[in-house]
C-alpha cells in the first residue's frame, strides 16, 4: 500500500499532496506571524488596545492584528493538514503544531521574561506553562519520529488467494 | 518507488515549513514598514 493510496484516484493524490504542501507552509507563516506580533505587543507591556470610545493607554503596534489572524489561518492550516494526510504513511507535520505553537510562544515569554530589564516573575511564569504545554505532547511524538515523519512499514495488500488462505486458515472451510 | 514518494513528500513539507517562515516575516514586514515620508514623494506629487 504506498503512502496509503491504493486505488486512490490521481487527482484526490495530488489534492492530498497540495493540502499537504500549503497547509505546512500556511501553518508555519501563521506561527511566524504570531511570534513576531506577539513580541511587538511585548515590547510595549504586554498588552494594547485600540477603537471603541474610550482612550487607549497603549495603542496597538503595527502589525498586532497578525495576532488573532495567525490565530485562526493557523487554525485553517491545521484543517488542510489533516484532510492532506496520508493514512499511515508520509510526513504527519500536524502533530507539530500544538508543540510549535506553545513552545514558540513560550520562547518569547522566556525571551522577555529574562531581558535586560531584570528577571520578570510573570513573563517567566507564562514561559514554564507554555514550554510545559509545548513539550508534553513532544515526548511520544519523539518516541514515533520515525512514524510521524515517514510513516509505517510497507504493508502490501493481499491478493485474493492470499486472503482466501488466510480465511481458510482460520475458519477452515466454514463447515461445521 | 514507496521509498521515492516518502522522501519527496518530507522534501516537500520541509521546503513548505521554510518557504512559510520566509512568507510570514516577509508579511510582517510589509504590515510594519514605516510610511513612506513626505519629501520622499517626487515633487510633482507635492505640486498637484
Amino acid at each position: 500500500v504506498a503512502l496509503g493510496v491504493e486505488g486512490m484516484p490521481a487527482a484526490k493524490v495530488a489534492r492530498k499532496v497540495l493540502y499537504l504542501v500549503v497547509g505546512t507552509a500556511l501553518l508555519a507563516a501563521s506561527l511566524t506571524a504570531l511570534f513576531l506580533s506577539m513580541r511587538a505587543v511585548m515590547d510595549i507591556g504586554g498588552s494594547c488596545g485600540s477603537g471603541g470610545p474610550y482612550v487607549v493607554a497603549n495603542a496597538c503596534p503595527d502589525g498586532s492584528w497578525l495576532a488573532p489572524v495567525g490565530i485562526l489561518l493557523g487554525l485553517v492550516a491545521c484543517g488542510l493538514l489533516v484532510a492532506g494526510a496520508f493514512a499511515g504513511a508520509g510526513p504527519q507535520p500536524v502533530v507539530f503544531a500544538w508543540p510549535a505553537l506553545f513552545l514558540s510562544l513560550g520562547w518569547n515569554f522566556w525571551a522577555y521574561g529574562l531581558g535586560p530589564d531584570g528577571p520578570d516573575v510573570g513573563w517567566i511564569l507564562c514561559g514554564v506553562i507554555f514550554v510545559a504545554m509545548g513539550a508534553f505532547p513532544m515526548v511520544p511524538i519523539l518516541k514515533n519520529l520515525r512514524a510521524v515523519l515517514w510513516g509505517g512499514p510497507h504493508q502490501p495488500a493481499l491478493t485474493v488467494e492470499e486472503y482466501q488462505a488466510a480465511k481458510a486458515a482460520v475458519i477452515g472451510d466454514g463447515r461445521p | 518507488m514507496i521509498t521515492t514518494m516518502r522522501v519527496l513528500l518530507l522534501v516537500l513539507v520541509v521546503a513548505a515549513v521554510a518557504a512559510g517562515i520566509w512568507l510570514g516575516t516577509w508579511v510582517w514586514d510589509q504590515v510594519t514598514a514605516p510610511d513612506e515620508p513626505l519629501a520622499a514623494l517626487p515633487a510633482t506629487t507635492l505640486t498637484r
